[in-house]
Order: structure tokens, then sequence, then C-alpha cells
């Protein structure tokens, strides 16, 4: 929440309840931005067949190196051959059509490919989807999608429950109040 | 063999409802802009660049991700 907001919300609770500055926690304050539809910085998933992780790119680029190291990608992204090659460099193109293209390519890990903005590859088996700041892999089961996540959160200074969770975590960080949310099933 | 932009299709729709999954709703601009947009781009191409087959393909993967969510 922006502080000017934190402000006029904490005067005119003071006004009705006499409540004084302090007197409303972090959690209620997580809680109105939450309510109130503040996107958080971070919202990640981890289920058994995906890990979906919406995030600054940096963020993005780590949880790509982890889950994707050295190998052939053949990837998809909506922009003709030569954007691509002024992206990423040389590709072997597979497919063509209008502003489209599909091709493969070696690369190092699978973050080179956040240069494109938005693509969809398959990478060693597993498929990625990724469009401006919204990643979306496939795993081989829940454990695996629990470290993506939990290296993730520790990137950011959380811990997580995992040994709680059987089908589905849930992280989501807000900045502004620095808090932050764990859903576990 | 399974053409490329009707990958897209299914892996954008299965985005699609992952994201409706979760707790948190994105913000209508995410939904627009990262997930209805490139689905939208995927059924044009289907339909600029793909044959019937193609089509009935496409329709036959989003469909095995809706029996996932049924």
């Amino acid at each position: 929440m922006p502080e000017s907001l934190d402000q006029l919300f904490r005067r005119a609770v003071s006004r009705r309840f006499g409540a004084f500055k302090g007197s409303i926690t972090a959690g209620t304050l997580a809680a109105i931005a939450r309510y109130s539809g503040l996107e958080p910085r971070v919202a990640a998933m981890a289920t058994d067949s995906l890990v979906v992780v919406d995030a600054p790119p940096e963020l993005i680029g780590a949880v790509l190196k982890r889950l994707a190291s050295r190998g052939e990608a053949t990837a998809t992204a909506r922009m003709s051959r030569k954007m691509v090659e002024e992206k990423i460099g040389r590709v072997t193109v597979t497919y063509s059509g209008r502003d489209y293209v599909e091709f493969h390519r070696d690369i190092p890990d699978a973050s080179e490919l956040l240069k494109l903005g938005a693509f969809r590859a398959e990478f060693n088996g597993r498929e990625i989807i990724f469009e401006e700041d919204c990643l979306t892999c496939r795993v081989s089961g829940l454990r695996e999608a629990l470290d993506v996540v939990k290296d993730l959160a520790s990137a950011l200074g959380v811990a997580l429950p995992l040994s709680a969770c059987k089908r589905r975590l849930e992280l989501y960080v807000w900045d502004e109040p620095k808090t932050h949310e764990v859903i576990v099933e | 063999m399974t053409k490329p932009f009707v990958k897209d299709a299914a892996g954008h729709f299965r985005n699609l409802i992952a994201h409706s999954l979760r707790e948190h709703e994105p913000s209508h601009e995410h939904i627009l802009k990262r997930l209805i947009k490139p689905l939208c781009e995927d059924i044009s191409r289907i339909l600029d660049e793909g044959t019937a087959a193609d089509a009935k393909e496409a329709a036959e993967l989003l469909s095995k991700e809706c029996m996932r969510v049924s």
C-alpha cells in the first residue's frame, strides 16, 4: 500500500475508532492491500504438473536457469526470423508463418530465450511458456515444483512450510506493504 | 505431426486454466495481455495457416485440458 494511502487509512480509522499509528498491524494492512486488489510483486504456484511464476525478469531468469540447463530448445515466437536472430543470434528455422517462427537453437540455459519477450519452448522434454513477466513451466512432479518455488522464496527471504504441502502451494509477495502470504493445500 | 501453433494454443489455454486456479486472481490486465491475447493469436493462426485437421487437433488438445479441471 502506498504511504499516502496508508496515512489516509490510519487517519480515517483513528477518527472513527481512536486507533493510532502502530495499532494497525502489518497483517491488517496486508489484508487491506490484498482485498483492495493490490497486485503482488511475485506470485508463484506449484502443482504436480506445473510451476507458474509471475515476477520481475531477474527472478524469472533465476527460475529458468534452475529448470533448464544447457541443451537444444525448440521454440516458437510471434515475430519474424530476422527479429528472433537480432535478439538471440542465429537459429535453425523449422516453421515460419506471418510474424511467427518455430526454430531450434542450442542454448546455455532457457533464460537466454527471455530476450524474446514472449515464447513457448520445449527444452530437454520440458514445456516452458513465457509472456512478459509470466512464466509457466511443466514439471515432473510436486516435489520438483516445490523445490523451484522454495528457491524463489529463499531469494526473497521467505520460508515455506513445504512438509505440509500435499497438492498445491501458492506464494504471494507484496512490496508495499512488505508482506507475503503462503497458501498450502 | 502437431503443428507448432496448435501446440501454442494448447499451452496458452493450459496457462489460462492454471491462473484461474490461483487463490489471488491476477489483474484484468494480466489476464488479457499475458493469457487471452496470446491464445487469440493462436486461434487466428490456426484459422489462417492451419488445415481442418489442425483445427480439429487444436480442439481436441483444448478439450483434454478442459477434462483436467472438470
